[in-house]
């Protein structure tokens, strides 16, 4: 049977989700946790699509493509972000 | 299951016509053959095409058979001929030179119709794989 | 979860699948284009399939479905030519499909490509 295109949409790391009721310290730890996942998992998709295109499994050439190309902006993305938020907590922890 | 299964069926078809051309050219250079090694004039040869399904609904194409052409050629009189029987007349082979050459120029082209088919698949490929650079 | 990558990516990518099929199809037809009592094909939406009655698919039961995505299968191209040996490929109309698909097929990959560069010069980067 022939497969179109796996969806690929929606694993893009989104960080404006409306948090309540939560501590900041356990916001920032989920928060960065969350981004994390997201680019690893992204991460290992787009692997694993690299190795079916060369093992000649992978239905659309350009599907590999583009999934490589969201897992690489996942990623800086991640680290981005981790970095801002490693810079504000260590300006917020100096603040005594 | 992408544009690899499109170049396998250009390849196919290229494969196909080239057969083709070469029968033809067979054919052509044995329009005057009065005799074989088997006795008797040249007999022409068509080659049988057929669609072969490929990946569900697609079709590649395979040479089914190559078989000879049984229709009687032209007898002609040329008493001086080695070839010719007792009343002088020569039986030429059953090619037609005027349709060799139209099976030809269609094989030919279907075959640079093939190829350009390849051409266009690797430049999509190529293209897929300069996405994001 | 929000999604920084919207939905345009994910259109481009499908469109682009639909014309790699589609260049199978086209080639389907080439190669079979000196082929006795071959029927020309096209490469139809369902959505299309079902609001034009007359076409008549190739394989009723083989249609190409993805959830959320449109899918696509073979029909008789409805545009077929009378030819001698019942074979209907007309192949100048064929090599102008071919490049027309190429065409399309690139300018999807262009839009991608287009999109991931905004997408990288907002989220700067790896310092």
């Amino acid at each position: 049977m022939r497969v179109t295109s796996p969806d690929f949409g929606s694993h893009g790391p989104g960080l404006n989700r409306p948090q309540e009721g939560r501590k900041p310290g356990l916001d920032f730890v989920e928060t960065l946790k969350e981004a994390v996942d997201s680019a690893n998992s992204l991460a290992r998709q787009s692997e694993q699509a690299a190795l079916d295109l060369s093992s000649g499994r992978a239905p659309n050439i350009h599907e590999t493509m583009i999934a490589m190309q969201k897992a690489d902006i996942a990623l800086r993305l991640v680290v981005n972000v981790t970095n801002k938020l490693l810079e504000g907590y260590r300006e917020l922890t100096n603040l005594r | 299951m992408d544009l690899f299964t499109a170049m396998d069926i250009s390849a196919s078809g290229m494969r196909a016509q080239r057969t083709v051309m070469n029968i033809v050219s067979s054919n052509i250079a044995n329009a005057r053959t009065t005799r074989t090694a088997e006795g008797g004039p040249y007999q022409r040869k068509n080659v049988i095409l057929r669609e072969r399904s490929f990946a569900e609904e697609l079709s590649a194409v395979d040479v089914e058979a190559v078989v000879a052409d049984s229709t009687p050629g032209e007898r002609v009189y040329e008493p001086g001929n080695p070839d010719a029987d007792d009343k002088g007349y020569v039986t030429m082979p059953n090619v037609n030179l005027v349709e060799e050459m139209v099976n030809m120029m269609n094989a030919s082209r279907a075959f640079e119709a093939n190829t350009m088919a390849v051409k266009s698949q690797k430049d999509m490929a190529l293209k897929a794989l300069q996405i994001g650079r | 979860m929000g999604d920084i990558f919207g939905t345009l990516i994910d259109k481009a990518m499908r469109h682009m699948t639909y014309r790699t099929y589609r260049q199978e199809v086209i080639s389907s037809n080439i190669a079979n284009v000196n082929t006795p009592g071959y029927k020309a094909k096209e490469a139809v939406f369902e959505e299309e399939l079902q609001s034009r009655l007359s076409l008549a698919t190739t394989h009723p039961s083989h249609m190409v479905k993805s959830p959320g995505a449109p899918s696509f299968t073979t029909v008789v191209d409805p545009y077929e030519r009378i030819g001698n040996d019942s074979n209907t490929v007309d192949i100048d109309r064929e090599m102008m499909k071919l490049n027309q698909n190429h065409l399309l097929y690139s300018a999807s990959a262009e839009i991608v490509s287009k999109k991931i560069d905004e997408l990288r010069n907002v989220i700067g980067g790896i310092r």
